[in-house]
């Protein structure tokens, strides 16, 4: 997780020949210094631009640097000179040691402004070393997600690996370089308003701040929510699953006549409840168990196989008998399946009024809805709902009937709560009567299908009565084949319910698993490093505002907050209270205390600090020294520190002159003539 | 023993007392729902006023989404006026009187109501507000305009009958 800038490399082709800067950096603090309006942002802007960083900053599509590079420089002698072509290129070092140089046109015609050319080695530290190119794009897209867009290898460049984040909308997406860059990289304009960082919130990532931070300082907190998050997913789709598989076998089962008990509702890791369900059929009225009606049908089927086959003359009198017995049998059913049909009837109606009355219901809760909105607007719409008579002055209650019959009329909070629970009411009968009515459809169709074997019966044994009294009677031989051909027929409904119960064993199996992750999982939102990381911050944070003069508020009280990350006193954010100094102050130290946190615990800061202007707001000459000093001490341990700042040369050389730094000054305008043998 | 006897058992020998509720009443019958849509009703009549048949006839028609359907189906010419079956709304003249003690509307001749400059004011900034009366409002812009008195008298005296 390292980026240490080396060299930074402006060109400009002009009239009058190239012109141009040069920028060697070291590791440690670098101090770059020239005067107010020379040229200082135009090059620090080049800097995030060569890094196709431009997005930082803001949406536009715009070039973001300023004229000296892209229309006219302006010479010493204030004279404007136009700017035919120029680029920007810049040296960079990853912890691997790798060097590479990528150079990106900020105007040069014919060439696209998106394209980067990365050289594989250090081109402007060794001039003389070749090394293979190759070509990226930037600010399109594609750029961070393409293997050919710049960001991507930038990313992989640094070490990083950015974790995947909710969006506002879309589907979830890795955290864009773009909101991470400001955390170490304070830019002069916004960069310096705001603690953490400035982030872009165009990118529509959902808690951007929050995640930004968490991925600088490397904290499970994010990894842990949204291992939760997709745990709950699974186990929300789990017990999708299950229910479906659950109706899926009801309906077999209805299908067949038949309900279905006895299986859990919800996922369970109790497999031998799988093993509990039954199905039962309407029979004479009861329900009965399937196995009960096949352990009959097949007593049944072995008897008449036992027995053999009659001829229609020595059971004349049994089938007559038994014609007597089967019509009055269908009689009775028949009249059963009247009423049945009657009381569905009834329920139609009792249905088509239930679903008036919920129509009313919600119309009416619509209006009261509407009404306690108007008696809100009253401030701003005028008065709707008078307590007095505006003319006689005698109180009123909230109705438009005669106001003798009221003697207290209910809130309008408490009407609409009145509403909702008389509609609950109706909805719950509604859908209780809907499956009362279903009961009954499969209720006649039951009896439609016995009537129907009835009938079959009673034709069979008339034309064995009607046959000559020597012929077997097909009587006997039609019921054992019915009887065996309805075996089968319950045989295949449980085969076919035992298949699709056992899907519910292979969720069970996972719903068990989900369970186990869910358990593995840490309760504490943070774990025990990311407390550690936090605190280690919260105590640099406060040892540096102290060392910088903080004197709002006595910088132990300072903590930062878990979830914002942002500092805080006492539970409260540290907004307004601070003067605009100590505001700067506070910034320097988070800004810095991010940076040295990395120094002991492993995070995703990438070792370098670049603070633009860090003196937008006067803060007292004493602290900004001890910034210096701060950040110079940095460079023992690999980090680097860039400081871009015009402060006062007189008041900076004595401070500079105390610290081991890299110091880069411009006299003049920062883009001066170049010798032509230079490299471009 | 059963939860229930418990509970039974509980109380025996208690002491009850009771207090009566407050009425609940139809959103409809508030006089916000009823002052708001006689305001709206003539805001977005011609002239901004209305006699109190047009108004009776908008009042009635305007409370259910059965009723709103058939005053569109009569004005699209889909079914005769004299299908139409206007209810004399008990509410509408207290909510009229209402809004003219309120001095959002004036009387004429007992006949037609007109918006005060202070009643247009009220009847905009409920016209502005998108959430309250959506259905209502979707109907007035329709229906106020297109039901001249004519029509309305038409309707109200059944003259395709005669």
């Amino acid at each position: 997780m390292t980026l240490r800038l080396r060299h930074l490399r402006l060109r400009a082709l002009t009239q009058d020949g190239l012109y141009g800067a040069d920028f060697p950096f070291q590791a440690g603090l670098n101090v770059i210094w020239a005067d107010n309006t020379k040229g200082k942002s135009t090059s620090m802007q080049a800097l995030l631009y060569v890094l196709g960083m431009e997005k930082m900053l803001s949406p536009s599509r715009e070039v973001p640097v300023p004229h000296a590079l892209t229309t006219y420089l302006l010479r010493d002698d204030e004279s404007e000179l136009p700017v035919t072509s120029s680029f920007v290129e810049l040296e960079i070092e990853n912890g691997a040691g790798t060097i590479v140089t990528v150079r990106r046109p900020i105007k040069e015609p014919g060439i696209d402004t998106r394209l980067v050319t990365v050289w594989f080695g250090p081109m402007l530290t060794e001039p003389s070393a070749s090394a293979s190119s190759r070509q990226f794009f930037v600010r399109d897209p594609g750029a961070f997600q393409r293997e050919d867009g710049f960001l991507h290898f930038l990313e992989a460049f640094i070490g990083w690996d950015m974790p995947v984040v909710r969006k506002y909308e879309g589907p979830e997406g890795k955290l864009p370089l773009e909101t991470v860059f400001p955390l170490f990289w304070v830019e002069q304009k916004r960069g310096w308003s705001t603690i953490p960082a400035a982030i872009p919130t165009y990118l529509r990532v959902r808690d951007v701040q929050k995640r930004a931070v968490e991925f600088i300082m490397d904290l499970d907190v994010h990894t842990l929510e949204l291992q939760r998050q997709r745990l709950k997913e699974k186990i929300e789709e789990n017990a999708r699953n299950w229910t479906g598989v659950v109706d899926e076998m009801m309906r077999v089962a209805r299908r067949a006549g038949g309900t279905l008990s006895g299986l859990p509702p919800r996922p369970t890791m109790d497999i031998d409840s799988l093993e509990r369900w039954t199905v039962s059929l309407v029979q004479d009225d009861d329900d009965v168990v399937v196995e009960t009606i096949l352990a009959a049908l097949r007593g049944r089927v072995a008897a008449l196989t036992e027995a053999k086959v009659p001829e229609v003359g020595e059971t004349a009198d049994a089938l007559t008998a038994e014609l007597e017995a089967l019509g009055k049998d269908i009689d009775a059913r028949n009249q059963k399946r009247l009423e049945i049909h009657k009381v569905r009837q009834l329920k139609d109606a009792d249905i088509v009024s239930l679903e008036r009355r919920i129509t009313q219901l919600k119309e009416d809760l619509q209006k009261n809805q509407d009404v306690q909105r108007l008696q809100r607007y009253a401030g701003t719409a005028g008065n709707l709902t008078p307590e007095q008579c505006p003319t006689c002055e005698q109180s009123l209650v909230d109705a438009l009937i005669s106001q003798e019959v009221l003697e207290a009329v209910m809130p309008i909070e408490d009407n609409i709560e009145y509403v909702r629970s008389q509609l609950k009411m109706f909805e719950d009968i509604l859908k209780r009567e809907q499956a009362e009515q279903r009961r009954l459809e499969d209720l006649s169709v039951v009896a439609a299908g016995e009537i129907a074997q009835l009938y079959t019966r009673v034709r069979t044994i008339r034309t064995d009565l009607l046959g000559p009294s020597s012929a077997p009677s097909a009587a006997a031989v039609e019921e054992r084949v019915r009887i065996e051909a309805r075996i089968r027929d319950l045989e295949g409904l449980i085969a076919s319910l035992g298949d699709t119960a056992s899907r519910l064993h292979i969720l069970s199996a996972e719903f068990t698993e989900l369970l186990k992750a869910g358990r593995l999982l840490p309760s504490d939102k943070m774990t025990a490093d990311d407390k550690d990381k936090l605190d280690a911050l919260t105590g640099s944070v406060r040892q540096l505002a102290q060392a910088f003069g903080f004197t709002t508020f006595a910088p132990k009280d300072l903590t930062i907050d878990e979830d914002s990350y942002r500092p805080q006193k006492e539970g409260y954010e540290i907004g307004f209270e601070t003067s605009a100094s100590d505001a700067i102050r506070l910034k320097w130290a988070y800004q810095l205390g991010l940076l040295e946190l990395a120094r002991n615990y492993t995070t995703n800061h990438p070792g370098m600090l670049l603070l633009d202007e860090p003196r937008q707001q006067s803060s007292s000459k004493v602290s900004f020294g001890h910034l210096l000093e701060r950040a110079a001490s940095h460079r023992g341990t690999g980090q680097q520190v860039i400081v871009s700042t015009s402060e006062d040369i007189d008041t900076l050389t004595p401070i500079l002159a105390r610290l081991s730094c890299k110091k880069i000054i411009f006299d003049g305008y920062v883009l001066q003539p170049v010798e032509t043998h230079a490299p471009a | 023993m059963p939860l229930e006897s418990l509970f039974l058992e509980a109380l025996q020998g208690a002491n009850f007392s009771f207090t009566a509720r407050p009425e609940p009443v139809a959103g409809d019958l508030r006089m916000s729902w009823g002052i708001s849509v006689v305001l709206l009703s003539l805001l977005h009549s011609r002239g901004r006023k209305a006699s109190f048949l047009k108004l009776q006839f908008l009042a009635h028609s305007i409370r259910t989404e059965g009723s709103r359907k058939q005053v569109h189906a009569v004005l699209r010419g889909e079914r005769k006026t004299s299908e139409v079956q206007v209810r004399v709304e008990p509410w509408l003249n207290r909510a009229v009187a209402l809004a003219h003690g309120l001095k959002y509307v004036e009387v004429s001749k007992g006949k037609t109501i007109t918006l005060t400059p202070l009643g247009q004011n009220v009847a905009s900034a409920i016209d502005a507000k998108s959430d309250v009366l959506q259905h209502e409002r979707a109907f007035l812009t329709i229906v106020a305009k297109r039901a001249t008195e004519e029509i309305v008298t038409r309707i109200w005296r059944m003259e395709t009958l005669l």
